[in-house]
């Protein structure tokens, strides 16, 4: 029993080490967690049922997926980066404003799925910098005067909406198909 | 064969010769043009051609033929010749503009301003033939062969004489701009007293002025670059002004006092004094005097609906409490 | 013992310093008259505090902008910088900055619908700029306070309205309301004002920005540019009280919308009625004394009345009414500069009495004072090298709108009349110093200003030189047109600079198809003339085979415009291929000339023929040299008998072979 115990403490004294030397383990000793249902991951969540952001592998090993997709959520802050780049995780910001960022995130992300028909190969980036939105993204390539029509539309109406100044940086790419990363 | 326009060329060609010999700097502009091996008509493979087939007539005077190279006069005779029309004025025509030619680069070389462009096109333009693309017979001329020698020279000697063209007499200076006499209209009291143009005296500005500022400064809304984008922003008022302000927006607020936010008794002054009512309306002061949210125009507002609440109730309040209700007349100041 | 001990303390100081004096008596010498003149107070530093400057909101921002040059191989800043987004001719600049603008007028035009939706107001501070357009007004009544709403958001036919049922319940208005409602009606000539535009509407194509709008059928055209403005005119007779102002809008709104007799009939009436005006007035009647004198010398009276008057009246003149003066002169330009009257002599006057005023001419000045002194084509301009030695290294401010004419004049002038590489550089100097270029003025403006500043660059300069002004221009901030190509293809053909015809080549073909049909048949000749080094030579063959291909697709696709073909290009075009070994190439456009030679107007050179044979030599194939005779004879080609001598020793020809060689020669 008391051996036990301390291999749990050992185990979990590993798994709080600092992310950037053990993260690439921490994959690792996840799986020789499998069975101690008692020790926690590094975020306290159950470490055998992590499904959320894992894509199912398809039968053929034809199904596409971005960089972005591949990686898992556990490796945010790591390999793969955040969509949206806000101060409202900050004490103050937190209490009064972060929901409705969210809120607002969401409802910028269906606008620009919506607006820009199919055009988004990438997902949309929103950034806030002190009373301004930058909305960035990769599209695929269309007529000009077509995106830059959309810009002039999409900064011009969801400035009015979200009552302060939004920019449009987009980047264009010929084919949807160069961004995959890999087929599963 | 000439064809008129191999004519035209010769006697470009010609002027350009006879100019150069008097101007070395020409000569050599025309020296590195032949070096560089193009196939431009030259008048000496002309004289070899011609010299064989034209006939010379001495009907010029000598006058006209005085000051020129012989070889210039002897080719002037036989283009004269080939040309259609009569002869002897062809000739004397030719040589004319031939001593003229000389003559005005004479005077260059001492020194003379040039003239414009103008004038040497009317010089060439009165010897003009008609160009076409097509021969005399309809084919199609070689484009190769209709290439035009005389440009290249033309540009060459002008770009060449730009280098030693004599300096421009010029007035130099503010003196001449503004040197000229007075209008002797305005007096010494009409002096400008600031450099910018005078807008103080006006208190307000005229819808002209307005609208007239308006459309001249659509032109320069469009930025050129990421601060001025933001210059612009500004202004509009669409973002925050830097350093940051944290009463931004608050500029009325900026004018009331702390103690009419939170010294609220006067405007209970005409509720009675004592009583349920006094009692109510004192806890709703301070509930008011603590918040810091509302304007003070909103608090007062508060209570004023209060105050008309309860004289509306006036009568089953006095029903059910036993006690009059008074309020008083007061002024609030 | 304290006491003591600072009494020792003091002695010791004392010492000190007499010791010192005695050490070094001409220090403590200079010490000690120092310090008596510092008690007298002769000698007194003064230390000056300087102000504390007042950085307002834009100040950091402006000097960041200030230290951020132009990047000439970058578009503009409107543009996204994305390799295929990036504009390539000033054609798509202006498209993408329409389509931009059209899409910020569609977002509006969704808000105008729907303004319920865009009622939060989130923003903390509040920012007006960000709630959508008020649609409902405050006051519906026909009262005073509705008119004066309806003025300040400018809404004139509801004012009329109102106006209107004011007049008709019979109650009276405030003199300033009637005022203010009377200037609403001058400056919109008593119509809805016009929408503004779009600061790139303006930018890039500013003749559409002042288009009329369409008026549909039945209805009557709805904007009117000249005065017609009865209401206006009944409601200044009504005023009961005519105050300088009412004459002063009435004045200015008829100059505004070219009614001069009215305008002038109205100063008039002030001069009688002795009534004093401000300076707007006299600019205005300045303006437009152009408008309603006959010959300059009436022109000049005006003028000179006018002065009078405002000299009368103690009304400071200033640039502006300067500007009006010569402006309304320019429409005598062609007189003043005749010598006789020495119309340019009152230029010069009306210059030195701005300079006793101490008032400094702007742009829009020295515009005018070129325009009329510089009028005829052969003038020497000897004032724009004035003008410029003036105006040299100084950086302008916006005062009026003419300012943006002068550049672009300035170098017309050096194209037309100096033809002086030093002053179109000196032009181009002053363009580029601090913010000057924004004086340039919108596009249109400035095509004008570097087609003929190019004009000038290819007159005098080396192709290197041009061809480093070309690199920065083109293609973000100017493209040639199709009057400036054939300088620079001058220039070239006589430097023999054909390294730069493949750049310069694509900016031609990126214009269009007209303009390849223009340019095609030149850019061929040139690159025909002579050898190049193989890789140019194989970009000259890429060109020649991009013409070939762009006619073939226009006659496919049966589109109106066309390239047109001669055989000449054609043989050009078999040359290039020749040259750059593409032989397979160049005999397909050889079969094709041979079979369709019909199509193709004019005859082809000799020298394609003959290095034609040669080729067919190289590449030993008997029966194309042969077809390459048959086609000299043919097309009666003069060496034709020198080919056959030619092919004869190169091949070991069967008698049969020879026999028909023969018979094509005695034919």
């Amino acid at each position: 029993m008391a051996a036990y115990c301390r291999s749990c403490i050992v185990n979990m004294q590993k798994a709080f080490q600092p992310v950037k030397f053990q993260s690439l383990l921490l994959h690792n000793i996840r799986r020789n967690f499998g069975t101690s249902t008692i020790c926690r991951g590094l975020n306290g969540v159950p470490n055998k049922n992590l499904r959320a952001g894992k894509q199912k592998i398809s039968i053929n090993k034809d199904k596409p997926l971005t960089y972005e997709q591949t990686q898992p959520p556990n490796l945010i802050g790591v390999t793969k980066s955040w969509n949206s780049w806000n101060s409202g995780s900050l004490e103050g910001e937190r209490e009064k404003n972060a929901a409705q960022i969210v809120f607002d995130d969401i409802f910028i992300r269906k606008f620009m799925y919506g607006t820009w028909h199919n055009l988004f190969a990438s997902e949309v980036i929103i950034k806030r910098q002190y009373n301004q939105i930058i909305i960035a993204g990769l599209i695929e390539q269309s007529n000009h005067n077509n995106i830059y029509f959309l810009i002039g539309y999409t900064e011009e109406l969801l400035s009015f909406l979200l009552k302060c100044p939004v920019k449009v940086e987009i980047q264009t790419v010929a084919d949807k198909k160069d961004l995959i990363f890999r087929y599963i | 064969m000439a064809t008129p326009y191999r004519r035209l060329c010769c006697i470009h060609r010609l002027i350009s010769l006879n100019s150069s010999c008097n101007s070395t700097k020409l000569n050599a502009g025309i020296r590195i043009h032949k070096c560089q091996g193009t196939r431009a008509f030259s008048a000496s493979q002309f004289f070899l051609k011609k010299s064989n087939s034209a006939k010379v007539t001495n009907v010029i005077s000598d006058d006209q033929r005085a000051g020129l190279d012989k070889k210039l006069v002897d080719a002037a005779t036989s283009v004269a010749s080939s040309l259609p029309g009569d002869k002897k004025l062809n000739e004397s025509d030719l040589l004319q503009k031939l001593r003229a030619a000389a003559k005005l680069s004479q005077n260059q070389k001492s020194g003379d301003v040039p003239k414009s462009k103008e004038d040497t096109g009317i010089l060439l333009k009165s010897m003009r033939i008609v160009m076409s693309n097509k021969d005399a017979e309809g084919n199609w001329k070689n484009p190769e062969k209709v290439k035009r020698p005389e440009f290249s020279n033309f540009v060459l000697a002008r770009k060449s004489s730009h280098l030693d063209q004599p300096t421009r007499k010029r007035h130099h200076g503010e003196s001449n701009l503004f040197g000229s006499q007075r209008l002797g209209i305005f007096s010494e009291d009409f002096k400008a007293t600031s450099k910018q143009p005078d807008t103080g005296d006006r208190v307000s500005v005229s819808l002209f002025d307005e609208v007239e500022k308006e459309n001249a400064e659509l032109l320069y809304n469009i930025p050129s670059n990421y601060f001025e984008e933001q210059m612009q922003l500004t202004k509009e008022g669409k973002i925050w002004t830097f350093p940051i302000d944290n009463e931004a927006g608050w500029e009325e607020e900026k004018n009331v006092k702390f103690y009419e936010h939170v010294f609220l008794e006067k405007h209970i002054a005409d509720f009675p004094q004592k009583g349920p009512i006094r009692h109510f309306m004192e806890l709703v002061l301070v509930g008011l005097s603590k918040n810091p949210y509302m304007t003070v125009e909103q608090k007062k507002e508060h209570i004023h609906w209060f105050r008309d609440y309860f004289k509306q109730k006036q009568s089953t309040l006095e029903e059910g409490m036993g006690i009059p209700l008074e309020f008083k007349q007061v002024t609030l100041g | 013992m304290a006491a003591s001990m600072s009494q020792a303390v003091r002695l010791s100081c004392r010492s000190l310093l007499l010791i010192r004096s005695r050490c070094c008596p001409c220090s403590c010498a200079q010490h000690t008259a120092v310090s008596s003149a510092q008690t007298t107070g002769d000698v007194v530093e003064k230390i000056e505090i300087p102000k504390r400057k007042k950085r307002d909101s834009l100040s950091i921002l402006k000097a960041l902008s200030s230290t951020v040059g132009k990047d000439d191989l970058a578009p503009g800043y409107m543009f996204v910088d994305d390799p295929y987004l990036i504009p390539r001719n000033p054609r798509e600049q202006k498209m993408f900055a329409l389509s931009k603008s059209s899409g910020r007028e569609a977002a509006r035009y969704m808000i105008s619908k729907v303004p319920d939706c865009f009622e939060q107001d989130t923003a903390a501070p509040h920012i007006p700029a960000f709630m959508p357009p008020k649609t409902s007004y405050d006051h519906t009544d026909p009262t005073e306070l509705a008119l004066i709403e309806r003025i300040q958001m400018r809404h004139v036919k509801n004012a009329i309205e109102i106006y209107q049922h004011i007049k008709r319940n019979g109650s009276n208005l405030k003199e300033e309301t009637m005022l203010r409602f009377l200037e609403l009606l001058c400056v919109f000539n008593g119509q809805e004002p016009p929408p503004v535009p779009h600061p790139e509407t303006v930018f890039f194509s500013s003749q559409e920005a002042q288009k009329k709008p369409r008026f549909k059928e039945g209805i009557k055209d709805a904007s009117k540019t000249t005065w017609d403005n009865q209401l206006a005119e009944t409601l200044f007779e009504e005023l009961p009280n005519k105050t300088p102002e009412a004459y002063t809008y009435l004045i200015r709104g008829m100059a505004k919308y070219f009614e001069a007799d009215k305008a002038f009939h109205l100063y008039s009436e002030l001069k009688e009625k002795k009534i004093s005006v401000g300076k707007e007035v006299y600019d205005t009647m300045l303006r437009m004394s152009g408008k309603y004198s006959t010959s300059s010398e009436e022109c000049f009276k005006h003028i000179q009345d006018l002065f009078i008057d405002m000299s009368a009246a103690k009304v400071k003149p200033d640039v502006l009414t300067f500007n009006a003066a010569l402006k309304s002169l320019n429409k005598f330009a062609g007189f003043l500069s005749d010598p006789k009257i020495r119309g340019v002599d009152y230029v010069g006057r009306y210059l030195a009495e701005m300079k006793f005023l101490g008032i400094e001419p702007c742009l829009a000045t020295w515009a005018h004072v070129l325009f009329i002194t510089c009028f005829q084509k052969n003038s020497d301009g000897a004032k724009l090298y004035e003008i410029i030695d003036h105006l040299q290294g100084q950086e302008m401010t916006f005062q009026d709108p003419d300012d943006l004419t002068f550049f672009s004049l300035a170098i017309k002038k050096v194209f037309f009349a100096c033809k002086d590489l030093e002053i179109a550089y000196k032009i181009d100097e002053l363009v580029n110093t601090g913010s000057n270029k924004k004086f340039l003025g919108d596009q249109n403006q400035i095509n004008d200003y570097y087609n003929y500043f190019f004009r000038v660059l290819c007159m005098f300069e080396t192709v290197d030189k041009i061809m480093e002004y070309y690199e920065r221009l083109v293609p973000h901030t100017w493209l040639p047109y199709r009057n400036e190509f054939p300088f620079l293809l001058d220039t070239i053909e006589v430097e023999k600079a054909y390294r730069h015809l493949p750049r310069i080549w694509s900016d031609i073909m990126v214009n269009g198809y007209d303009y390849i049909s223009l340019f095609a048949d030149r850019v061929l000749t040139m690159m025909v003339s002579t050898t190049h080094p193989p890789e140019l030579q194989h970009r000259f063959a890429m060109i020649a085979k991009h013409i070939m291909k762009t006619r073939d697709d226009l006659i496919e696709q049966q589109k109106k415009m066309s390239v047109e073909i001669n055989a000449p290009m054609m043989g050009n075009i078999i040359l290039l291929f020749l040259r750059d070994g593409q032989f397979d190439e160049a005999w397909n456009h050889f079969e094709r000339y041979r079979c369709q030679h019909t199509k193709f107007a004019g005859l082809m050179l000799d020298d394609v023929y003959v290095e034609m044979v040669d080729n067919c030599i190289m590449q030993q194939d008997v029966r194309k040299a042969f077809v390459c005779v048959t086609l000299m004879g043919e097309m009666s080609a003069s060496n034709q008998r020198e080919m056959v001598e030619k092919i004869k020793k190169s091949f070991n020809l069967t008698d049969s072979e020879r026999e028909e060689l023969d018979l094509l020669v005695s034919s």
